[in-house]
């Protein structure tokens, strides 16, 4: 057999320092991709700061068949005889804090308009606002788990 | 040591034209670092004001300004949501010159997004961007929305009201690919918004994580990155052999004379193939552009003041929450449609942009105005036919009233809006330019044009004629 020429490869054939070669090179890619995977994963928050679950106050302070506004947590308490239930007060178009108008709601930013339900009536909002789970902490107050979308005829019966 | 002061002074040296021979004063710039991104000789053409209105120097000279003013601010700013408002304020009020440096920096971030669209459209209307320049055009798109990208990540920073709820909403236009994405009821396995937005916030909300990450991007990524990416535009000018001008740039400045040369500066030999020595001509031009901005923004910084609004209230939006005037247009489209309007559309017109170099190949009309006659024609009437179908399109949007997407099919509900319909219309006149003209150039100047002027007509509907809820106001 006729030695390699240029130190590379001949048919089927493969030389010991291009293999090597061909090792190092690899390895110096694998290393720069894991480098780079770590480096980007950083920045991607594994735990968020914010609760997803919050105390809003005790149920005696929530007046009865009213939207009763938590400004801390931007929910809407509102309370019948038959018990609690939250609605969120972010505009599901781009975030804003929408403010009671008429019987429903209006969002300051872009216009839309929401009735009682929650329904979208006009403007850009695509979906309607968000009824969340209502919840009862060990020390009585009432929780809302903003995290969690609910029907929004579920009451947390009290 | 001695070189090195010596390069460094041959900065501040006098021009001794008496004294220094045309060989001295070339070895001056390849010499000298800074100097020596220009080349030996520039031709007389590429400096005459009229032609590149100086657009390119001033946007350098603005970045040099805000990148100086950005570091003074740094001083005293503490990037916390307790601290940020104050110490803004303290700035404003307590630091001594602090607030003319605050005003200069905030206002000179404002004429910086002006100033670098005005640039890309002076070599968009000039054809400055064939041949070997089109990496270099693609590179000037990507430090136009760097530009954008440093302006708005600033615009946080304060902490204010308006602060607070612009970026509120930007990072929620992000995130509303989910509007495309929930249609397709596949959010949970592919949401490419919501993850921009968790990264660019650092959560869910606007808060701490979101304060110290628009920090890091706008005093350490963004620098880095446009100061290497500006290094790179300006070299590639050099290897293109400097601005763009027409082949017979020759006749038309001794045609025109152009800009006036003191004779002493240059031998007979050299003034007929009309160029001149960078050092000093070019570099007088260039330092008449910088103290001129540098003058205009200090005049500014003490007329007016940047605004400081009430510190951020997360539970109570600005009625009407308004972005910075250059996204007003973008917030006038997502009035109808978060994704189509904030999102596809803006996509869409950068798609656009990147890809004009790689349409229009033809090489006539480089370093004139709009190309031709009839580039000046095209653009002109596409100036008019835009202006007649934005503002009719908006009439019949805002008059109307948006009402009849509740009954639509969603899918259509959320493509179709004022923003799309305009960009297919655009599209379509473009079209026939360049069919009617036989000519790709044509029909890009005529795309340029409309979207030019349908952005601003949006823009300054966005400004002055949005009220209270966002409501029409006349």
């Amino acid at each position: 057999m006729p030695p390699p020429q240029n130190g590379g490869t001949t048919a089927g054939t493969l030389s010991r320092r291009e293999a090597l070669a061909r090792m190092a090179r690899g390895s110096v890619v694998l290393a720069a991709v894991v480098a780079v995977l770590v480096f980007l994963r950083l920045p991607i928050p594994s735990s968020l700061r914010e609760r997803t679950l919050v105390r809003v106050g005790n149920p005696d302070q929530f007046p009865f068949n009213t939207f009763t506004f938590v400004s801390e947590r931007n929910i809407f308490i509102y309370r019948t005889r038959g018990g609690f239930r939250a609605l969120s007060a972010l505009c599901p178009h781009l975030g804003c804090v929408v403010a009671p108008q008429g019987s429903g709601f209006r969002c300051p930013c872009h216009g839309s308009t929401f009735d009682a339900h929650g329904a979208v009536l006009n403007g850009p909002a695509p979906r309607p606002l968000s009824w969340l789970r209502v919840g009862m902490a060990p020390d009585g107050q009432i929780t809302v788990d903003t995290s969690e979308r609910v029907p929004g005829d579920q009451l947390l019966k009290v | 040591m001695r070189a090195a002061l010596g390069s460094f002074l041959a900065i501040l040296r006098r021009v001794r034209t008496e004294r220094t021979s045309v060989r001295e004063r070339s070895h001056s710039v390849s010499r000298n670092f800074f100097l020596h991104m220009h080349s030996a000789r520039t031709h007389l053409y590429s400096l005459r004001p009229g032609f590149t209105l100086g657009l390119g120097v001033l946007s350098l000279s603005l970045f040099l300004i805000l990148l100086l003013t950005g570091v003074l601010l740094m001083v005293y700013y503490v990037p916390s949501v307790e601290q940020a408002y104050g110490s803004v304020k303290d700035i404003s009020t307590v630091v001594a010159g602090g607030k003319y440096i605050r005003n200069i920096h905030r206002w000179g971030a404002h004429g910086m997004v002006a100033v670098v669209l005005f640039h890309l459209l002076r070599v968009l209307f000039t054809t400055g961007y064939t041949g070997s320049r089109r990496v270099n055009w693609i590179v000037g798109i990507v430090l136009f929305c760097m530009t954008i990208l440093f302006s708005f990540s600033g615009y946080l920073l304060p902490w204010d009201q308006l602060a607070f709820w612009a970026v509120t909403i930007a990072a929620n236009i992000v995130a509303s690919t989910r509007e495309l994405t929930d249609l397709a009821g596949i959010t949970a396995l592919f949401d490419p918004g919501g993850f921009v937005r968790r990264l660019l916030l650092g959560g869910d909300s606007v808060g701490q994580d979101a304060l110290t990450r628009f920090y890091l991007l706008h005093v350490v990524v963004l620098p880095i990155a446009t100061i290497v990416l500006i290094g790179v535009h300006l070299w590639r000018i050099r290897k293109s052999d400097g601005l763009a001008i027409p082949p017979d740039a020759d006749d038309l400045v001794l045609k025109a004379g152009g800009i006036s040369i003191p004779k002493e500066l240059e031998d007979a030999k050299l003034r007929r193939e009309h160029t001149v020595l960078s050092w000093p001509t070019v570099l007088w031009a260039e330092g008449a552009i910088f103290l001129g901005a540098l003058a205009v923004l200090t005049l500014t910084a003490i007329l007016v003041d940047a605004p400081l609004l009430a510190p951020a209230d997360p539970s109570m939006p600005e009625n009407p929450a308004k972005s910075p005037w250059y996204f007003l247009g973008v917030q006038e489209l997502v009035s109808y449609s978060a994704f189509t309007g904030g999102v596809l559309v803006p996509l869409l017109l950068l798609v656009a942009a990147g890809a004009v170099p790689f349409v229009d190949r033809e090489e006539n009309g480089v370093g004139y105005w709009f190309g031709s006659r009839r580039g000046k024609v095209v653009v002109s009437v596409s100036v008019l036919v835009a202006l007649v179908l934005t503002i009719s399109m908006m009439w019949v949007a805002i008059g109307m009233g948006w009402h009849w997407t509740r009954n639509a099919p969603a899918a259509i509900a959320l493509i179709v809006n004022p923003g799309s319909i305009l960009a297919t219309l655009y599209g379509i006149w473009s079209w026939l330019v360049a069919r009617s003209t036989v000519s790709t150039k044509m029909g890009v100047f005529a795309l340029a044009s409309c979207c030019l002027t349908g952005g601003i007509v949006i823009t300054i509907l966005g400004i002055w004629l949005r009220g209270p809820n966002w409501e029409f106001v006349w």
